[in-house]
């Protein structure tokens, strides 16, 4: 709970030879990948090059057919999601999976439940323990949907929220359980230009003030290009390029990716 | 805080015991009986809520934890004569949480497929688990097989039906005010993104699974010591659909909606008695057209008391 | 010991056939909709019903007993489908959109609906229900029971069951069936008439129903409302083990299902025959959830 104790950088982040197949297709194969303490990358690459899956991959949704997985000289390999969501790593999802009949702090607060300090015991008989850590759950959780301004609406149903504050709630969420390693998948899908604009400063300030490694999926060059230091391409489940925007933008693999050939 | 609320209780039990009295002079025993089974019906259907209404997990088994409630504790206040001790108002109640507790372990076991199985199937296997219960009762000649178990102390009365469902209804609500209740209401919305937040859905439906299994269990232990007349039909596949349309009916995942489910379904065959033999054929088409004009149940995810919250405030 | 071993096979064969039968409708079903048609064993009793009262009014009058048994499991099968249409009609379509749950209650609801219908119409108590044909026996002495009912009700079964595989197989209908419980949104997109589909899939699920209802009256001729509760709840077992939505499976799953039940009734105990089916349903979803000719489908993240 403590913000302080995040100051203490994590989030060296390495995935090497991942790759899996789904019915002899391989969906992902041989991905790389090497997340700095704090650092800010990007995942691009056509429809169905597999993005979502080298997500579902680091997050334990899929176990990978082989190669490795390891935060901060920790393996993730093998682990299931709540693990790898307690081991460190949070993520977004690009078709929206709030919680959707809980409120907007509800949302946020369950994130919390990894670290909650009662028990069965304080929850019957309502102890000034219980009374303490919800009170604390509930401040953080505020304090966190201010940074992304959705303070106002705390008390109101998830699904009620419009689109724009829908995808914020995702990265407040995830942002709750402290992760060293933050993955947004496609969180600017469905915005306007100016909630695009936006999010671009939230993504860095998210960055500053939470000290997390973020690896964002997006299909909008312009965001990509404009916030990420380093970027890699994905095509057909292969990594096709790896470099600074400048390089990704001039290689002509990732040209032709794009336009297609033939 | 504390104070007021141990004021609050003593204040609850007083005013049971007086209303108990009250009724036991007073009200015609047709009546009371009905306002009892009511009590029975609400611990039933507040505890199913859990599962099917809180965790999302779709059990039609429930009467086999109910079964195992009231087999475990009558067998120990009628069968097994271990002392007069359990023939009195305390140690049936002691026998009747022991059934409790025997039933969440059966919760446990039967919570433990669940982990792998989803919707329609977990449906069928929890019915399947009831009605494997069912016919070990059947088949056990101690409690009686076929012939049931009867001779049970009838110790169930008001005050004690109603202390239960007080005692249900604050723990289940302390359990969702709670961050583990919210670990159980994430199970239902979205598994994978639960998963994603570092709940261990796979904990906390088999949590809910015991929970429930244990209240169901205890709503059993009070149904036989009422009754004093227990036989394995008392829990077939039907109770198990009758607590699906209570929690259905008050909307799933409401506690107060349950009571209200409770209440409902027990009264609505007692109320349709003047539509003598079309009373059961009444009361599923009510079902029916429920889920065709308010799918939701009669008050969603919603308390009673939000409803009314929500229209003062706007 | 040979004896009461083909014995068994045979009871078994016997029984396994109605509940293949019945399975077969709860599996279209679940393959086209994705949901347990509670309703499906009711309507297997009203077929029993339907059929009784039709064989008492035409046994006076028809002598042949061949005519008049394919003319109550005719009469049987076309009452199903008219009760299944109408339930099909009113109470699921319009709930097609609707969550699964809800869809899974208002099964329920009708299901409590037809039973508690039933009791009041054909009363509680068991009816006898009429013997079409007069029952021979077709091994004499060597221990062994084998009557012209037992292989009748395994004929017709059989023939019912390849005239399925041929609809399904060669029929337009059918081929558009298999498309859409393979997937029905992509289904619909390439023009596939779901709604006619789901009508046809109701049609021949409640139709088998009727047969194996009649088939069910002959061999065991006690009938009464609550008589579909535990026939429904086996062959739905019985789907699940096959793998559900395989229409294979379910006639296979339903075999299995009568020789374990006669197998467990010789050399265990009668009153665990209700307690095998639920556990074989519990050991193949635990160890084989997808059943024995099903395929699991991910959920798409």
């Amino acid at each position: 709970m403590n913000q302080a104790e995040n100051i203490v950088l994590g989030g060296d982040f390495k995935v090497e030879a991942l790759t899996i197949s789904f019915g002899g297709l391989k969906a992902v194969n041989g991905f790389n990948l090497h997340l700095k303490p704090m650092e800010l990358q990007g995942l691009i690459g056509p429809n169905g090059a597999g993005k979502t899956t080298v997500f579902n991959l680091i997050t334990g949704v899929y176990l990978p057919d082989s190669g490795t997985s390891v935060l901060d000289g920790k393996s993730l390999i093998g682990l299931n999601p709540h693990q790898i969501s307690k081991a460190g790593i949070a993520r977004t999802f690009q078709n929206i999976r709030l919680f959707a009949d809980l409120t907007v702090l509800e949302n946020v607060m369950v994130s919390y439940h990894m670290r909650v300090g009662y028990g069965y015991f304080d929850i019957f008989l309502r102890t000034p323990r219980y009374y303490r850590i919800e009170q604390e759950f509930r401040d953080h959780a505020f304090q966190l949907l201010k940074v992304m301004g959705l303070e106002q609406r705390k008390d109101d149903k998830a699904k009620s929220l419009p689109y724009g504050d829908q995808r914020r709630l995702e990265i407040a969420r995830a942002l709750a359980t402290e992760p060293k390693v933050l993955l947004l998948d496609e969180p600017a899908a469905g915005l306007n230009t100016q909630e695009k604009a936006a999010l671009m400063g939230t993504i860095a300030e998210i960055r500053n003030r939470f000290k997390t490694t973020i690896l964002l999926i997006e299909h909008d060059m312009k965001l990509v290009m404009g916030i990420c230091e380093k970027i890699t391409v994905l095509d057909h489940g292969e990594i096709i390029a790896v470099g600074t925007p400048r390089e990704i933008q001039d290689n002509p693999k990732v040209i032709e990716a794009y336009l297609g050939v033939g | 805080m504390k104070r007021f609320q141990t004021l609050v209780l003593i204040a609850v039990v007083a005013l049971l015991w007086g209303l108990n009295y009250l009724f036991e002079e007073n009200l015609n025993p047709y009546v009371l009986r009905v306002i009892i089974n009511c009590g029975i019906g609400m611990i039933l259907a507040m505890s199913l809520n859990l599962v099917n209404g809180c965790a999302g997990q779709f059990s039609l088994g429930h009467a086999g934890f109910m079964g195992v409630g009231a087999y475990i504790s009558a067998t120990i206040t009628s069968v097994l004569n271990l002392s007069p001790f359990f023939q009195t108002d305390l140690g049936v109640g002691c026998a009747i949480v022991i059934g409790g507790i025997v039933a969440s372990i059966a919760g446990y076991l039967v919570g433990l497929p669940s982990l792998r199985l989803k919707g329609d199937y977990l449906a069928i296997v929890t019915l399947g688990f009831g009605e494997i219960i069912r016919i070990c009762f059947l088949n056990i000649e101690a409690v009686g097989g076929a012939r049931g178990l009867s001779g049970i102390p009838p110790k169930s009365n008001f005050f004690w039906v109603y202390l239960w469902v007080v005692v249900t209804f604050i723990a289940l609500l302390r359990l969702l005010r709670s961050s583990y209740g919210r670990a159980i209401l994430s199970v239902r919305e979205n598994e994978i993104a639960a998963e994603s937040m570092g709940i261990d859905i796979s904990h906390y439906k088999v949590v809910a699974f015991v929970v429930s299994s244990f209240f169901a269990g205890i709503a059993g232990g009070l149904f036989a010591h009422f009754q004093s007349f227990i036989d394995p039909n008392s829990f077939v596949f039907n109770k198990s659909v009758e607590a699906v349309i209570m929690v259905v009916i008050g909307g799933m995942g409401s506690l107060s909606g349950a009571i209200l489910g409770g209440v409902i379904v027990t009264l609505l065959p007692e109320v349709l008695r003047v539509f003598e033999q079309y009373r059961m054929v009444i009361f599923p088409l009510i079902l029916i057209v429920l889920m065709l004009v308010r799918p939701m149940g009669l008050f969603g995810h919603k308390e009673i008391w939000e409803l009314f919250r929500r229209k003062a405030s706007s | 010991m040979l004896q009461a071993f083909l014995q068994n096979v045979i009871n078994g064969l016997a029984q396994g056939s109605v509940y293949a039968l019945v399975a077969l409708g709860y599996t279209m079903v679940y393959g086209v909709l994705q949901f347990i048609n509670f309703a499906h064993s009711d309507i297997f009793m009203l077929g029993a019903f339907g059929g009784f009262y039709l064989a008492k009014w035409l046994s006076p009058s028809v002598s042949n007993p061949l005519l008049l048994l394919v003319s109550v499991i005719l009469g049987s099968m076309a009452f199903c489908v008219a009760v299944g249409l109408t339930v099909e009609r009113i109470a699921y379509r319009p709930l097609r959109s609707a969550p699964r749950l809800n869809v899974l209650i208002t099964a329920i609801g009708v299901s409590l609906f037809l039973e508690n219908l039933g009791q009041v119409v054909f009363g509680a108590d068991p009816q006898v229900f009429p013997s079409l044909i007069p029952t021979k026996s077709l091994l004499e002495g060597e221990g062994l029971v084998l009557n012209n009912i037992q292989v009748t009700v395994v004929i017709v079964s059989v023939l019912l069951m390849l005239l399925l595989h041929w609809i399904v197989r060669h029929t337009k209908l059918g081929i558009a069936m298999r498309a859409v419980s393979f997937d029905i949104e992509v289904a619909n997109l390439m023009g596939i008439p779901t709604d006619t589909i789901i009508i046809f899939t109701f049609t021949i699920g409640s139709s088998l129903a009727g047969a194996a209802a009649i088939l069910y009256g002959l061999s065991y001729p006690k009938i009464e409302p609550l008589l579909g509760v535990m026939i429904g709840l086996k062959a739905f077992v019985a789907a699940v083990f096959g793998g559900i939505g395989n229409i294979m499976g379910a006639a296979v799953g339903g075999i299995v299902l009568g020789l374990a039940e006669a197998f467990t009734v010789y050399y265990v105990s009668s009153t665990f025959r209700d307690a095998i089916a639920f556990g074989i349903l519990i050991l193949i979803l635990l160890f084989k959830p997808a059943g024995l000719f099903g395929t699991f489908k991910r959920e798409k993240v």
